[in-house]
C-alpha cells in the first residue's frame, strides 16, 4: 500500500461543501476480519472495544458462530491491514483473513496492476486468490484488468488484503465487478478463474 | 480446626482458574458471595464453623498475555463451641488479607471457534487483614482471626481448553503458607477442574447471544497440619474432594453464576472440623 499526501484531499473536503459538492467517500465497503480462538459471549467485548479505538473503524459487529468480525468504517477513512490485525491480537485472539470489496480505478504501477482506492489514498496491489506471485497475478485476471486500465474503468474488487513484499498490501482477488462509469446498475460481475 | 482460606475468585468458571484471555487495558470486576458451614463435630465441644466471605476482584489486562488480579475479600468467621461456663461463639468480621497474583499465557492455539491456552500464575497473600482479634477468652485462634499475619506465596498453572459448545479448565497450584505469631498453617496443594457445557442457545444463532451453561468443577484439596509453636496440630491438614453443580449465564458484558461445593471425600487428620458445603454465588463486570 502506498501512501500519498492527503492535502488535495483535506482541501476537497473544506471547500466541496461550499461549492455544493460532497467529496466521494473512501469506497472500501464490507470490510471484516475472521478471528480464531474466539469461543463465548464474554470475549467478544474485547474484540469490539480494540477494534473500535481504530480511528478509522466506526462500528464493529461480531458473529460468534463464524468467527468473523464485520467492520463498518468512518467515511473517507480506511484502517490499514496492520491497524486491523494488532487490534484483534491486542484484543488477546488471533486475526486472519481481512477481507473487503473496494472500489476504484485500476492503473499501471512499475509493471504491476495496482487498484487506486476511490475517495482515498490506498492503493492496493491486486493479484489472484491464494497465488501471490510477486508482481504478476494469473493470466486470466492480469489481461482482464489490463483491458479495464485501458478503459479507465470504475471496478469493485472483493477478496483478502495481504501483506506484500516492500510494504505494499495485496488484495488476493475472488471477484471484480466492472461498473460502467460509476453507475452499478449496469454492473457485470466477472468471478476470477482461469 | 480446620483452617478456612478465602477460596479461589480469580477463576474464569465459578471455583476454578482460567487461562482466558484479558484484553490489553481491560478491567473486570468481579464480586461473590461465599458461606461456608462446617457441623457435625464429635467432639464434647460440638464446633460448629459458618463463614460469609464476599471477595472481590480486581482484574487488569496490562497487556494481551499478562494479567493482574487484586483480590480482597470481606470476612465474617464464627465459631460456635462449649466450654467450661456454657456454649460461647468467637470470630471477627472484617477486610481479610489482601491476594495479589500476575498470569502470563505461555501458550496459545487458536483455531476457528476454538482455543487452547496455557498460563502459569505466582502472586502472595499479604498480611493486611487484621490478625490480632480478641475476645473475652483472649487473643482468637489464628484461624478464627480476619488476616494470616503472613507472607505467604503461590503459583499455579492453568489449562483451558473452549469451545463454542463446551468449555474445560485445570487448575494446579501450590500455595506456600509462612510463618507468623507463632502458628503457621499448613501449605496448600489444589488440583480444580472445570467442565462447562452450553445449554442454551441449543446452537448458535447469528450475532452474539448469551450463553446459558451447565457447570460441573472438583476441587481437590491437600493441605499439611498447622504449626503452633513449632508443635504440628494433630487436628488439622487432611485431604479434601468437592464436586461442584452450578450454572453459568454469559452474556458480552457480565455474567452471573452460582455452584454448591459438596464433599466427596473428607479424610482430614484427627477432629479437624469437616465442610457440609460451600456455596459460592457472583457476578462479573467487564469495563
Amino acid at each position: 500500500m502506498t501512501e500519498r499526501q492527503p492535502r488535495f484531499l483535506l482541501l476537497a473536503a473544506v471547500v466541496a461543501p461550499l461549492l455544493g459538492v460532497m467529496p466521494v467517500a473512501a469506497e472500501v465497503s464490507q470490510m471484516s476480519v475472521k478471528v480464531d480462538g474466539l469461543a463465548c459471549p464474554f470475549c467478544v467485548y474485547g474484540i469490539e472495544k480494540k477494534l473500535r479505538r481504530v480511528d478509522s473503524i466506526r462500528d464493529v459487529d461480531v458473529d460468534l458462530e463464524s468467527g468473523v468480525a464485520r467492520i463498518a468504517l468512518v467515511e473517507g477513512k480506511v484502517p490499514t491491514l496492520a491497524e486491523v490485525r494488532s487490534a484483534v491480537k491486542k484484543a488477546g485472539f488471533t486475526p486472519r483473513e481481512v477481507s473487503v470489496t473496494v472500489i476504484g480505478t485500476p492503473v499501471i504501477e512499475k509493471g504491476s496492476v495496482m487498484l487506486n482506492v476511490r475517495g482515498s489514498e490506498r492503493t492496493y496491489f491486486l493479484f489472484r486468490q491464494g497465488k501471490p506471485s510477486e508482481g504478476v497475478p494469473v493470466r486470466a485476471l492480469r489481461e482482464r484488468l489490463l483491458a479495464q486500465v485501458e478503459q479507465h474503468a470504475l471496478i469493485a474488487a472483493s477478496g483478502v488484503l495481504r501483506e506484500r513484499a516492500g510494504g505494499l498490501t495485496g488484495l488476493s482477488v475472488n471477484t471484480v465487478e466492472e461498473l460502467a462509469a460509476g453507475d452499478a446498475s449496469s454492473a457485470r460481475q466477472t468471478p476470477v478463474g482461469d | 480446626m480446620a483452617v478456612f482460606r478465602v477460596p479461589r475468585a480469580f477463576a474464569g468458571p465459578i471455583t476454578t482458574n482460567t487461562a482466558l484471555p484479558v484484553h490489553e487495558g481491560e478491567l473486570i470486576v468481579r464480586g461473590q458471595a461465599k458461606f461456608l458451614q462446617s457441623t457435625g463435630d464429635g467432639t464434647a465441644m460440638n464446633r460448629n464453623l459458618t463463614v460469609w466471605a464476599a471477595p472481590t476482584v480486581f482484574v487488569y489486562g496490562a497487556n494481551e498475555k499478562l494479567a493482574v488480579f487484586g483480590i480482597i475479600p470481606y470476612l465474617d468467621k464464627r465459631l460456635s463451641l462449649n466450654r467450661a461456663g456454657g456454649r460461647r461463639t468467637r470470630g471477627d468480621a472484617g477486610l481479610g488479607d489482601l491476594s495479589v497474583l500476575a498470569r502470563y499465557t505461555v501458550g496459545q492455539w487458536d483455531r476457528p471457534q476454538e482455543t487452547l491456552r496455557l498460563a502459569p500464575f505466582v502472586g502472595v497473600e499479604a498480611p493486611t487483614g487484621k490478625d490480632d482479634t480478641q475476645d473475652s477468652l483472649g487473643r482468637l485462634p489464628q484461624p478464627l482471626q480476619l488476616g494470616s499475619g503472613s507472607w505467604d506465596p503461590i503459583v499455579g498453572t492453568i489449562l483451558t481448553w473452549q469451545k463454542l459448545a463446551w468449555e474445560f479448565d485445570a487448575s494446579g497450584s501450590y500455595k506456600l503458607n509462612t510463618a507468623a505469631n507463632n502458628f503457621e498453617a499448613g501449605d496448600v496443594a489444589r488440583l480444580d477442574l472445570s467442565f462447562q457445557y452450553r445449554l442454551s442457545p441449543f446452537t448458535v444463532p447469528g450475532g452474539v447471544p448469551a450463553f446459558l451453561y451447565a457447570v460441573l468443577e472438583s476441587n481437590l484439596i491437600e493441605q499439611a497440619k498447622n504449626r503452633a509453636t513449632g508443635v504440628n496440630d494433630p487436628d488439622s491438614g487432611g485431604t479434601s474432594w468437592f464436586l461442584a453443580p452450578g450454572l453459568q449465564y454469559v452474556t458480552r458484558r457480565w455474567i452471573l453464576e452460582t455452584a454448591v461445593q459438596l464433599p466427596v471425600v473428607q479424610d482430614l487428620n484427627g477432629n479437624a472440623l469437616e465442610n457440609d458445603l460451600i456455596v459460592t454465588s457472583g457476578f462479573r463486570v467487564i469495563f
